[in-house]
């Protein structure tokens, strides 16, 4: 039984059109262009539990939509997904314990206390008991090398220190499933690299299924053995992420590989 | 049973978590603090001028003396520095329009009691609601009304039903930005119509207080602690007073789900 | 002549601005017809229980009336908000760059604020209009077309003199970064004690004898005692000169504090 199983999962979005100026403000008063946007097109795929997969593809291409289904933020238009044998979009409980999301550019801390507070928070919302909790607190810090950072004001510390805290709070329950949507942005590169050797590690060590969305090639590479590339809200590669160096034209780098099947998607082949 | 009453006793350790961390979080910028303080304290003013006016004239309101007019004025600023805690209210509509509200989606719980209460200001609180009791308890001992278990129970009672109905009364309106681009003119209406409280409603005429009864029932927040306490309810008056609170705060559960149904998350 | 373009710019931005936000305007006036209505009720339960033809803090039940309605259309006009505007400017440093630009930052704020306003002029004119029409014919409230002009012209002079006060209130900006933590309080405070919510008169004698030495009243009680009070022409053009008194002293000081502000805040690095 897959841990996650996607099924023709498709999510159109509809908006409104607006011409720009005094003459498209005018006629939307009495007539709006509608528009449909299909962010994601029958897409399927499983991962089994443990499995390190990233999705890759261009911004706006649907991958971060369908981590949003698949964490249940999002209903989809079409199609099913079941993660762990639950149905996302439902949002019950026992789901929400099992799942984790972790986006680079929001932020789940408060930030005028102390991470302390907030990770304690955290252990009120999931009801870890306490034993587990010291163990988890102490491991995960010690990982991430901010133990002794938990004490002072979130807003006090840098970019990649407030990212480790992120996930360490993210991390906390013992989450079976992992959501990592583009957790690096923004870093510098020592910082970027130790949240990467951290992933990894943890990978290892609790099996926990994850999933990752990144526009740093680095991070694909050295976390993901399997890679979803995802353009124009379709699936068009699901395997190893090594294959995907023979699309290339030297055939030996990954980075070639994706712009190839970008390429090749955008004409039509 | 006991699932239920474990649940209950999980929301309010939440509850007392999120007004802890909120209190905290606010006295790190005590200057804030009392601007925030000082922002009410002002338009505190405005609202005690009625109250000058009222005293000064010896105006009866209705079957209410000066006196009494304080109970129901007092009863008005305690419940706008309720109003103004909300803060998680007050923040949902920039969170809804800027997809922010992904990560706490993905939290145990329910979304409405984790967003509706995840934080609280208490700067805009403190003042107005420590101003109200004051005036509340010198307008219940002006007009030398027996300190009874009843009257203690009654006046309460109605006092946390005017705060389901704030609660209900601000959040109702501010979903409505799951449907409309900008609610500034919506939140305007708010506002002017809760300004209509400041004064007791016996000032009115019939229709109004008709219309603020039964209609809209604004009235319910600020009036009925007051006129429980002066028996000045009739028998479908105080039952009303019970059950529209709780009818408005099974409405706004279900419009709540309604909303978020449209959650279509910044794209991205 | 080209400083003359400039400023005639700055004026038609404020003026387009203000027209686009006319939801918010009506929104806004939607918002002050609240107030009125309680004080409609509450002015009418005084008057009824002491006779409508007496004396309430000075004023008939007409009078107060036509005070109440016409004060929070006076405010609408009156307040310019200018001083978030320039607190804003001096918080981002966006300040730096009207100083580079060879144009009186001080002058385009004015050209700029007045501009914005006069959207809200003229509606509030319309408004005033249809509101005498109406306490004519219900409550017998009588206006003479030269008071009216009067009115206009001291309502004027209320807004440039509004200006002046709450340029120098944002003014402590260039001191005291908190500053406009504070304004808005401030803005509440010095509204009621012009005249904004009731008559001064309501808050007691000492109050209105201070209150005469100062400028606030002349921004909104004044103009509104044109129209509602029983001024007689010299009082009237005796107050119209002591409003342009007041915006001369205001905005002589304002150019004083300016520059020492300027250097203050260019000095510890804006």
């Amino acid at each position: 039984m897959a841990c996650i199983d996607v099924q023709h999962l498709n999510r159109s979005f509809t908006y409104y059109e607006k011409e720009a100026g005094y003459k498209g403000s005018f006629r939307n008063l009495f007539h709006r262009q509608r528009k449909v946007r299909e962010a994601v097109k029958d897409i399927s795929f499983a991962i089994e539990q443990g499995e390190f997969v990233g999705f890759i593809g261009p911004n706006g291409a649907g991958k971060t939509t369908t981590l949003k289904m698949l964490s249940g933020i999002l209903y989809p238009t079409l199609g099913t997904a079941a993660v762990n044998g639950y149905i996302p979009w439902e949002r019950k409980e026992p789901f929400k314990k099992q799942i984790a999301l972790v986006a680079g550019q929001k932020s789940q801390l408060w930030p005028d206390l102390p991470a302390a507070d907030s990770f304690y928070l955290n252990k009120c919302l999931y009801e870890i008991p306490d034993r587990q909790y010291q163990a988890t607190l102490q491991e995960l810090t010690e990982l991430l090398g901010v133990r002794d950072k938990l004490n002072m004001q979130v807003r006090r510390l840098s970019l990649g220190e407030r990212m480790k805290m992120e996930l360490a709070a993210a991390l906390l329950h013992n989450p079976q499933v992992i959501f990592l949507d583009e957790p690096t942005i923004g870093l510098d590169l020592l910082s970027q690299q130790s949240i990467r050797n951290y992933l990894k590690e943890y990978n290892k060590r609790t099996g926990a299924t994850m999933i990752l969305t990144s526009h740093y090639i680095k991070d694909i590479e050295e976390l993901c053995k399997r890679a979803i590339v995802i353009t124009n809200g379709k699936k068009v590669y699901d395997g190893p992420l090594e294959s995907l160096k023979q699309y290339g034209e030297d055939g030996g780098s990954v980075e070639k590989g994706i712009e190839a099947i970008f390429h090749q998607e955008a004409e039509g082949i | 049973m006991r699932y239920f009453l474990s649940r209950c006793k999980w929301y309010f350790h939440m509850l007392w978590m999120f007004a802890k961390m909120s209190m905290l979080s606010q006295l790190e910028y005590r200057l804030n603090f009392i601007a925030f303080s000082a922002v009410e304290l002002g338009y505190m003013i405005i609202k005690l001028l009625y109250l000058v006016i009222v005293m000064h004239t010896g105006v009866t309101v209705g079957s209410l003396t000066p006196d009494m007019v304080m109970m129901f004025i007092g009863t008005y600023i305690f419940m706008t520095g309720i109003w103004m805690m909300f803060r998680g209210i007050n923040e949902l509509p920039y969170k809804v329009l800027h997809g922010e509200m992904d990560l706490l989606m993905t939290k145990p719980g329910s979304l409405q009691f984790l967003q509706t209460f995840g934080q609280f200001n208490f700067g805009l609180t403190i003042p107005n609601v420590t101003a109200g009791l004051i005036l509340i308890v010198i307008s219940w001992r002006r007009v030398h009304i027996p300190v009874t278990l009843i009257n203690i129970a009654g006046f309460t009672l109605y006092l946390m039903l005017g705060i389901v109905l704030t609660y209900g009364f601000i959040l109702i309106p501010t979903l409505l930005i799951f449907w409309v681009t900008s609610i500034g003119g919506v939140s305007n209406m708010i506002i002017a119509t809760w300004e209509l409280n400041n004064m007791p409603m016996q000032l009115y005429n019939k229709y109004l207080r008709a219309a603020g009864t039964y209609l809209l029932p604004i009235f319910l927040i600020t009036n009925w602690p007051g006129q429980f306490l002066f028996r000045q309810l009739s028998l479908l008056e105080s039952v009303w007073g019970v059950f529209f609170p709780l009818l408005l705060l099974v409405l706004s559960r279900i419009m709540w789900k309604q909303a978020f149904r449209r959650y279509t998350s910044a794209n991205g | 002549m080209t400083t003359l373009i400039k400023w005639k710019a700055g004026f038609s931005i404020g003026f387009l601005r203000a027209l686009e936000h006319r939801f918010d305007l009506f929104a806004g006036l939607f918002g002050a017809v609240s107030p009125i209505v309680v004080q409609l009720f509450l002015w009418t339960a005084i008057y009824n229980s002491s006779g409508k033809s007496t004396e309430v803090y000075g004023y008939t039940f007409s009078q107060m009336i036509a005070y109440v309605i016409i004060a929070a259309l006076v405010n609408k006009v009156v307040n310019t908000g200018v001083e978030n505007v320039i607190n804003e400017d001096i918080h981002t440093g966006g300040i730096a760059k009207y100083l580079i630009k060879p144009v009186n930052y001080i002058g385009f704020r004015f050209t700029q604020t007045t501009g914005q306003q006069i959207p809200a002029l003229i509606s509030v004119l319309l408004l005033s209009l249809t509101t005498f029409a109406v306490l004519h014919f219900t409550i017998d409230f009588t206006i003479s077309p030269g008071k009216m002009f009067l009115f206009v012209i001291a309502l004027l002079l209320g807004v440039i003199l509004n200006f002046f006060i709450f340029l120098l209130i944002s003014m402590s900006a260039f001191w005291i970064t908190e500053a406009g933590s504070f304004f808005m309080t401030v803005q509440v405070v010095i509204m009621v004690a012009s005249g904004g919510v009731c008559p001064i008169t309501v808050l007691g004698d000492t109050f209105v004898s201070v209150m005469e030495y100062l400028p606030f009243i002349y921004t909104t009680y004044f103009p509104i005692q044109i129209i509602t009070g029983s001024l007689a022409l010299s009082a009237i053009t005796y107050g119209l000169l002591i409003q342009v008194c007041w915006i001369t002293v205001l905005s002589l000081f304002s150019a004083f504090v300016w520059r020492k502000g300027i250097r203050h805040y260019v000095a510890v690095g804006g």
